[in-house]
């Protein structure tokens, strides 16, 4: 009987621990200021992160205002494409079926985007250390997969080709619900000029 | 001391099994599209996860997915183990392996991962130690035969981490609402609209007649802060803990259909399963002529 209490214990002072350190490190994301201590950044390091993440934020403090896709541009030397919105294709899939990947894929579309703009933000003409970002490295990888299904720009291609890519992040925000006459602005930043891949690589067969 | 037998062992069961089968969908689809997902040509750089291994000190749970058999063992394990976790078989080796496959695939997926995959893996911990039914008979006998020595055991750890599960999920909703309390569009009631009109989450032909009248904005918008910021104090009671859970019911039902975000809806209902009681069950049973729960 003894033992049985003494879990019991164990257990609840256990999960009071783990709670309290919760609770402190997601009292430290609302950014107020009595719980911004390096102690808790700590715990959310060591403890939390990265097994038992939380992030429960859910469209705030700000929800997506329209849409913000990435187009890209393949060239070379002698040829290019049209921009293409890699976007638009997966969010048209998404909405045909329930529980796809594609609703992942957008996700991912997001996250790169946003790694990209902070990337950009934080080093606004270094294009190596904007290189590194894994946003930017992720969507090269994506690109690769679309560059393949670009049949009449790839079968141009010669061996001696380097393709290029030029990306742009397309900010496209929604009219103001108070004020729907005025329309925002669409804008968009470019990542200019990424090498990419060369035909005698990846596209001989 | 006198433990009383666990009273939410069909409320776990369905959580569970709802989790289970999520998992079990993911992880085909994920072997079904290997090629992108994983390895140098996985659609998130493989850098990533390199890094991420490296920051976190995690050598030990590193698996080299540029090699192609290393993804196929890795998924199939991912399949098998959910298989498992769903039918109740090896519950407690089943659950502890899928948690770490489960991490392992969000950090070499980190930008693919969504909200329902976090409040899995917060959750699966604390599912380890609480009794559920297996949905195979025979190991269904076999099980309670085994456990029957240590039944005070199981009752105890599990009536103390459903608990935690209970208020895991509480932790969800109020910091869902406290970080939407301190920005404008929240306050201003109109961040509905924004989210219903972009194009990501317009799931649904409907959204655009929604987001018409303002007032009906406004009180959606604030309707989704006050449930959110209120289940955690109100569905203890049970007088308020019927309305909270078929609100939520009806909260998430809307995610689903009007913005399409399937796997977090899906899971966040199966979540409420567990506040309800075998005896509450029973009666549902009763009434509305469950005959596939378990009695």
């Amino acid at each position: 009987m003894a033992q049985k209490k003494g879990l019991c214990i164990l257990l609840i002072v256990f999960l009071s621990i783990h709670f309290a350190l919760v609770l402190l490190t997601q009292c430290n994301q609302q950014n107020w200021t009595v719980f911004k201590l390096k102690l808790i950044d700590k715990i959310n390091e060591h403890y939390i992160n990265p097994f038992l993440e939380q992030n429960w934020g859910m469209f705030a403090p700000n929800p997506p205002r329209g849409s913000q896709y990435i187009a890209v541009q393949f060239y070379t030397k002698k040829d290019s494409t049209e921009p293409i919105n890699i976007h638009q294709k997966v969010m048209e899939n998404n909405f045909k079926s329930f529980f796809s990947l594609d609703q992942r894929i957008l996700k991912y579309f997001n996250s790169c985007y946003n790694d990209i703009l902070i990337k950009k933000a934080e080093n606004p003409l270094n294009k190596e250390l904007l290189q590194k970002s894994h946003g930017l490295q992720s969507i090269l990888n994506y690109s690769k997969i679309v560059l393949q299904k670009q049949n009449l720009f790839v079968t141009k291609l010669t061996p001696n080709d380097s393709v290029y890519v030029n990306l742009y992040l397309v900010d496209d925000p929604l009219n103001n619900i108070e004020f729907s006459e005025l329309k925002n602005e669409k804008s968009y930043l470019t990542v200019k000029g990424i090498f990419l891949t060369s035909k005698q690589i990846k596209y001989d067969n | 001391m006198i433990i009383k037998p666990y009273d939410k062992k069909i409320g776990t069961t369905i959580l569970r099994v709802t989790f289970g089968i999520v998992l079990l969908k993911d992880f085909i689809n994920y072997f079904f599209n290997r090629k992108f997902l994983f390895g140098n040509e996985g659609i998130v750089s493989f850098e990533t996860y390199l890094d991420i291994i490296k920051f976190y000190k995690l050598n030990w749970l590193y698996i080299d997915f540029t090699i192609e058999r290393n993804v196929k063992i890795f998924c199939v394990m991912g399949i098998v183990f959910s298989l498992f976790f769903t039918l109740g078989i090896l519950k407690k080796i089943s659950t502890l392996l899928i948690f770490f496959i489960l991490f392992i695939f969000k950090i070499c997926n980190i930008y693919l991962i969504d909200s329902g995959d976090d409040v899995i893996s917060v959750l699966l911990p604390f599912l380890l130690f609480v009794d559920s039914y297996s949905l195979v008979d025979s190991y269904e006998k076999f099980s309670q035969k085994v456990k029957s020595r240590y039944r005070d055991l199981f009752d105890l750890t599990s009536r103390i981490f459903s608990f935690a599960i209970m208020f895991q999920i509480c932790i969800i909703y109020f910091f869902a609402a406290l970080h939407k309390i301190s920005a404008e569009v929240w306050q201003n009631g109109t961040a509905i609209y924004y989210i219903l009109n972009s194009e990501d989450f317009s799931g649904s032909f409907l959204n655009s007649y929604i987001t018409k009248p303002v007032w009906l904005v406004m009180f959606l918008t604030w309707f989704t802060i006050f449930f959110q910021f209120m289940f955690p104090f109100l569905v203890w009671t049970k007088r308020t803990k019927k309305i909270m859970l078929l609100l939520g019911v009806l909260f998430h039902l809307g995610i689903f259909f009007l913005m399409r975000i399937d796997n977090f809806s899906i899971i966040m209902i199966a979540c409420y399963a567990i506040f309800l009681t075998d005896e509450e069950y029973n009666f549902l049973k009763l009434k509305f002529k469950l005959n596939f729960l378990p009695a």
